[in-house]
């Protein structure tokens, strides 16, 4: 274990690409959760009076809901990493090397699920000190008790971020390109599954498309409650929202989704000739 | 001590058998060539024997009963092209190495001067020659100074200088008592460098055995005359003859065990063929390997 990680950690750190999608990553989120409370909605009702104050989004505890939220929305970038890490070995043909040299496959699979561990630690981290910052400088009158009574979102957001890159290492040890995987994952994840979700939740079941692996691995942390589905609400007479899935279920899915995945890839990279 | 022992070893690409029921046995100590020409198999059977390519059939045992990666942390190979992160320098590659082979990364500056690399140690691998590249490739099999270091091609792609120093490494680390098995298309490399040969074609072992027995023991004899038809007729039937071949204006014969030269040039003059050119060549490896290597039948030493 310790072995695999102080093997992964020259490669990974060293890595110009990781470096920059790394910065890029944390610059884009910094970077929309500082702008986000400043936008000026156009969502004044006839009386005129605003129901929806972006900034309270912003107030512990529900700062965890929102920046797990946000930071879900790019998962696709760790997904990335991970493309072009697992990628990379197969290019350099240095998986093959690491056999050769006395690894086995299993371990070469578990050296990349640990890198996806670290990654996703350091994200979930990463959120968390922005949260407090945020949560300190936004919140006006909290009680201490309260500042983490949501704060198991980041957890969400950790098995989210997990089941993200553990679906992008399948494309990747799959394809063994790292073009074709990022195409494919993207046009699978914005496209493909949408689609077949639409379709299925129009003829065969409503509601079917909830169970997905892709719906529950973008979108499982649901839009921050009081903004827009207040103002849905407010604006469509709307009285049911679209019943979403009890969070046990949700959860039990993604982690049945990760083992999957997990399981696929090994299956394929322990058959494969390297 | 045997290192290694196959027993019927077969692999198929599809339609193409590329490794047919192949059975090695290769002892300690021994420079151990697999020769043959391109496509015969060499890669395939060595990336069976290191657990990257799974074989459709048969078996194998690293030292007396290992396979995958135990035995594979006790052997320093080197398939096909050295495969390094081109991003990183040749020390932090060569960490990366040493850890997953258990290895003391304090080895890691010794095999960089032993390839004569000390200068570029902190460079970028991708910013390395092919050559350079070749000699990392080779320092990073001899980390840890392994018992056991199984070679394929390792000369392809270099110039002479560098053929050169590669095989005097070869035979400088063969002289220490180390198993070397060393895959190549090159029968002179094989000649200069191995004990022990196995020739290969399609998959097939044609031939197995002491390199001094089996490539070495043959001299070529190289006869032109004016009437090349009469000459053929006449070594088709001489009965010291073993076998000829026509090349161009020139016949290139391979006589019987205990026949001489001079004996086959009195038969010719006997039955009054006269020869422009007799010419014995020793050695001449790349017409028996051709010899041997045509012929579709199993031929044991």
């Amino acid at each position: 274990m310790m072995k695999l990680l102080k093997i992964e950690s020259v490669k990974v750190l060293s890595y110009r690409v990781f470096q920059i999608l790394a910065i890029l990553y944390a610059g884009a989120f910094l970077l929309s959760v500082s702008v986000f409370p400043l936008l000026k909605l156009n969502t004044q009702l006839a009386n005129n009076q605003d129901i929806l104050n972006l900034k309270t989004l912003y107030y512990f505890p529900q700062i965890w809901h929102t920046f797990s939220y946000f930071a879900a929305k790019s998962n696709i970038f760790l997904a990335i990493i991970v493309i072009f890490l697992v990628g990379n070995e197969f290019s350099y043909n240095t998986f093959r090397q690491h056999v050769v040299n006395g690894l086995s496959r299993t371990e070469l699979l578990q050296g990349k699920v640990l890198v996806i561990l670290c990654i996703a630690l350091a994200n979930t981290l990463m959120v968390f000190v922005f949260g407090m910052v945020f949560g300190f400088i936004y919140s006006s009158g909290y009680a201490f008790h309260d500042i983490f009574s949501q704060i198991y979102y980041l957890g969400i957001y950790f098995i989210q971020a997990v089941g993200h890159m553990l679906v992008a290492m399948m494309f990747a040890v799959w394809l063994r390109n790292k073009t074709l995987s990022m195409v494919l994952l993207i046009i699978y994840q914005y496209i493909l599954e949408p689609i077949i979700r639409l379709v299925l939740n129009k003829y065969v079941l409503v509601n079917i498309g909830l169970y997905f692996p892709m719906r529950i691995i973008t979108k499982f942390i649901p839009l921050p409650d009081i903004a827009i589905t207040e103002m849905i609400k407010a604006n469509t007479d709307f009285k049911d929202m679209t019943t979403a899935l009890p969070l046990w279920l949700n959860l039990a899915l993604i982690l049945g989704y990760c083992t999957i995945f997990y399981f696929i890839t090994r299956r394929i990279l322990v058959k494969r000739n390297l | 001590m045997i290192i290694l022992e196959t027993d019927n070893l077969d692999k198929s690409y599809g339609p193409v058998h590329a490794v047919n029921h192949l059975s090695l046995t290769v002892g300690a100590g021994q420079v151990y060539g697999i020769l043959g020409p391109n496509g015969s198999g060499k890669t395939t059977t060595l990336s069976m024997l290191m657990g990257i390519v799974r074989p459709n059939g048969g078996g194998f045992k690293w030292f007396g009963g290992l396979q995958g990666p135990e035995a594979n942390r006790r052997i320093g190979a080197l398939i096909e092209t050295p495969n390094f992160y081109p991003y990183l320098s040749l020390e932090q590659n060569l960490k990366i190495v040493c850890r997953i082979k258990g290895i003391d990364e304090k080895d890691i500056q010794r095999v960089i001067r032993l390839v004569g690399l000390q200068e570029r140690s902190r460079s970028r691998f991708q910013t390395l020659s092919l050559g350079m590249k070749q000699r990392l490739a080779l320092g990073s099999l001899l980390l840890g100074d392994p018992d056991v270091l199984v070679l394929d091609e390792v000369t392809n792609g270099l110039d002479p200088e560098g053929i050169a120093e590669v095989r005097t490494l070869i035979r400088q680390v063969a002289s220490t008592g180390k198993t070397i098995i060393l895959a190549s298309h090159i029968l002179d490399e094989v000649e200069k460098v191995c004990t022990h040969v196995v020739i290969l074609k399609k998959g097939v072992k044609l031939a197995e055995g002491e390199v001094d027995s089996l490539i070495k023991g043959k001299e070529v004899i190289i006869l032109s005359g004016d009437n090349l038809d009469q000459l053929t007729t006449a070594l088709s039937a001489s009965l010291l003859v073993e076998s000829f071949t026509r090349d161009h204006e020139d016949l290139k014969v391979i006589l019987k065990g205990e026949a001489k030269t001079g004996d086959l040039s009195k038969e010719l003059m006997e039955k009054g063929i006269a020869l422009n050119r007799i010419e014995v060549r020793k050695n001449r490896l790349e017409d028996q390997f051709l010899e041997l290597v045509k012929q579709d039948n199993t031929l044991q030493p």
